[in-house]
């Protein structure tokens, strides 16, 4: 039997497309001139591939790319080490504790964060060194090496707050750090290629990016599942506003290299996809923030964060950049804000409040 | 460091575009509700393909699968508080219809990607494989959309 709501949305489209009276004749339709006007599309790599024109764009492209990462996620993850670390030791000096569950918490959200931080600035770091622009590209941690001992320092970390009991065998984070034991192979497969440094390693970029990606988002995922158990209500809000927050910050970087990379590979309808995808992750995000930090002492910081977001113009450049053009100096300038502003300043904050809500 | 083009050929893009015009300004009307905007959205994907000519090879999916991400990606700030467009043509002239009405009233509640579902299904008619392919998402994640869009539907106009 046909549904009856069905069939009224259909007879609707075929109702109101009636709207939309036929355009002008062709030939009389200014739009179709101004288009047959345009000059010829320039571009690199259209329907080509290699040439030195190409590669000079995507070795300028590579810098931008790298110095929007490092502006998203490198500074802070310091920071957030540092933070991590201080923590850790108040915790350990302190014979009591005046705010247990709250400093816990901090401790152990400070942790993961630094984790994620960490393989976010390993996984920066191996694509822009196998492009061969990592003498180029300025980020906080240069050297593979320091970067990697950076991120089993972080895991260390976590996973002393595992065996401490905190997280059960069957606990989202003790199965997002099992999965870690991945990064091994990662990096043997970064460290075995022995082909040129440049646009030529490309694939291995983007498969050794998806590959730190899926590590990351594992232990974003597990810091959400890990608020679903929390009792107290203002707790449970904190940490799922921080886990929405952190996972923000890495959709965003995502977006950012999306946008790039479809700036690069221009008719490449996978890139488009891709790109079309996040924007839309990045937009649900906000809308599930918002509405996670309704009514709570959360509320305050996300609304500011979210201004933040707005006002750098980020997403209108992206969506400039869905309909064909991408202005990549803007796009540097949008994700390059104060210490004081966007995603990082934000999970800050949320652990301050945390703290003291505690 | 880049090349200039000589660009389409006018005959050829002028064929594509006098096919496939008046189709996407109606389905962009009826993703986005505005037909000021669907017009600026269908020119725009017009725009990517004849700078993308070269790299195309059936314009007129290239043509849907960008309007699509278009209209998804299309921020009305002006949204919240917008008089609802007079009707702008058609050939059968105004008539009562108080069932469409409520329905794309209600359509336009809906979020974004379950009334750009919809559109490409009970529209377009497109099998949810090729709906996924155009989406850039699962066919299992166009059914959820269709279903919760048509729950939505249901639960607002069931008296």
């Amino acid at each position: 039997m046909t549904d009856p709501i069905e069939e009224g949305v259909r007879r609707t489209f075929t109702v109101r497309a009636e709207d939309m009276a036929p355009g002008d004749g062709a030939a009389g339709d200014p739009r179709l001139q101004e288009l047959l006007a345009r000059p010829g599309a320039t571009g690199s790599g259209n329907g080509h591939h290699g040439g030195p024109g190409r590669f000079l764009l995507v070795a300028a492209i590579v810098v931008i790319v790298g110095a929007a990462l490092a502006a998203i996620g490198v500074v802070a993850a310091n920071d957030a080490g540092d933070e991590a670390g201080d923590d850790t030791g108040d915790v350990a000096s302190d014979g009591e504790r005046t705010d247990p569950a709250g400093a816990g918490l901090v401790v152990d959200l400070a942790a993961q964060r630094n984790l994620v931080m960490a393989l976010q600035d390993e996984r920066n770091l191996a694509s822009v060194d196998l492009l061969g622009q990592s003498g180029i590209v300025d980020l906080a941690v240069s050297d593979p090496a320091d970067a990697r001992r950076d991120t089993d320092a972080a895991i260390a970390a976590v996973q002393a707050i595992v065996g401490s009991g905190q997280a059960g065998s069957g606990s989202p984070l003790r199965q997002a750090l099992d999965r870690l034991a991945a990064l091994d192979a990662l990096r043997s497969d970064v460290d075995a290629y022995d082909g040129p440094r440049s646009f030529a390693a490309i694939d291995l970029v983007n498969e050794v990016f998806a590959r730190y990606t899926e590590l990351i988002d594992g232990l974003i995922d597990a810091q959400g599942e890990a608020a679903l158990a929390v009792d107290d209500p203002d707790l449970r809000a904190g940490l799922e506003v921080h886990q929405l927050g952190l996972r923000q910050q890495e959709t965003t970087a995502q977006l950012v290299r999306a946008t790039v990379l479809n700036a690069v590979e221009p008719g490449d309808s996978a890139s488009l996809t891709e790109l079309s995808r996040l924007f839309g992750l990045v937009q649900q995000g906000q809308a599930d923030l918002t509405s996670a930090a309704a009514g709570t002492p959360y509320e305050e910081a996300t609304a500011a964060v979210l201004d933040e977001v707005e006002a750098s113009g980020l997403l209108d450049i992206v969506a400039t950049a869905l309909g064909g053009t991408t202005n990549l100096a803007d796009l540097l300038a949008a994700v390059e804000l104060p210490p004081d502003e966007g995603w990082l300043a934000f999970l800050d904050r949320v652990e301050q409040l945390l703290t003291t809500e505690g | 460091m880049t090349e200039t083009r000589a660009g389409p050929d006018a005959e050829a893009f002028t064929l594509v575009y006098r096919s496939q015009r008046d189709r996407l300004r109606r389905v962009a009307y009826l993703m986005t509700g505005q037909a000021a905007v669907a017009d600026e959205l269908v020119h725009d994907a017009f725009v990517r393909l004849h700078q993308r000519w070269d790299t195309v090879d059936v314009p007129a999916a290239y043509l849907r699968t960008t309007l699509v991400h278009l209209c998804l990606a299309w921020r009305d700030r002006a949204a919240m508080g917008r008089a609802r467009e007079p009707r702008s043509g058609g050939t059968a002239g105004w008539v009562e219809q108080p069932e469409v009405d409520e329905t794309w009233e209600l359509l336009a509640t809906l979020p974004r990607d379950q009334r750009v579902t919809l559109v490409l299904r009970y529209y377009e008619d497109l099998p949810d494989d090729e709906i996924a392919q155009v989406m850039g998402c699962q066919p299992a994640t166009v059914r959820t959309r269709v279903h919760r869009a048509l729950a939505k539907l249901r639960e607002e106009m069931t008296p």
